[in-house]
């Protein structure tokens, strides 16, 4: 960490109480953010962090569903993020995302930049990315 | 506003659940409660509001019923494993 330390202003997306916010919410949400810190002088990172494909306390918690998160990572490379904006809230339940609304919250500011994946690795109850937008 | 309820993996608690989430978020999040809990379970989750039935099912860690006592399913694993977590440490993954 450098010295001074940098500020962090954390954000808090609500993903797990109804009613959450939509996944189109979060986007434009995030592109509002984009927006201001574009007009920033600061350097700024934006980090979202959330578990892919985790159904924590639930009977899925060891069935996640990796394949979802495979076609989110081709669409996020591909410079397609806005297409997570239209997935629906049952979706992301369903699919054991439902904290990816860190993540589109974050699209929203970098909008259809493609992304660098740098790993996925599946475990027995969960889906870990590294996934990087170069500025 | 649309929301994601009905049969969805998390639903919004019923009221009548409002002590036991509590209790349960206690347990995920408050380290004096967690060891309040863990030296007297039965002093910690009356003081903590919860009824005969209450008590029984999360002395029990019966998750289903706990569920369908009202229990946000998040608050029931984070609580379960907040407190094995205290009890030893593990390799979760």
């Amino acid at each position: 960490m450098p010295d001074p330390a940098p500020p962090i202003v954390p954000l808090h997306v609500n993903v797990y109480l109804p009613p959450q916010p939509t996944p189109r919410r979060c986007y434009e949400w995030g592109r509002a953010l984009g927006e201001i810190l574009g007009a920033r002088p600061e350097r700024v990172a934006l980090i979202a962090s959330g578990g892919m494909s985790h159904y924590p306390g639930t009977d899925r918690y060891a069935s996640p569903d990796v394949d979802w998160d495979r076609r989110v990572l081709e669409t996020l490379a591909a410079g397609r993020g806005r297409e997570l904006a239209a997935v629906t809230g049952e979706e992301l339940d369903k699919t054991g995302n439902i904290e990816l609304r860190t993540w589109i919250t974050l699209l929203g500011a970098v909008g259809d930049r493609p992304a660098d994946v740098y790993c996925y690795e599946p475990s027995w109850h969960h889906g870990n990315a590294i996934v990087e937008w170069r500025l | 506003m649309r929301t994601v309820d009905g049969d969805a993996h998390y639903r919004f608690p019923p009221a009548s659940a409002y002590r036991l989430n509590r209790c349960l978020f206690a347990l995920k999040s408050d380290a004096v409660f967690r060891k309040s809990f863990q030296q007297d379970a039965t002093r910690a989750m009356t003081e903590a509001g919860l009824d005969d039935r209450e008590q029984k099912l999360l002395l029990a860690g019966d998750r289903d019923a706990l569920v369908a006592a009202g229990a946000h399913p998040y608050l029931v694993f984070m609580a379960e494993l907040r407190v094995r977590m205290d009890r030893s440490a593990f390799e979760y993954f």
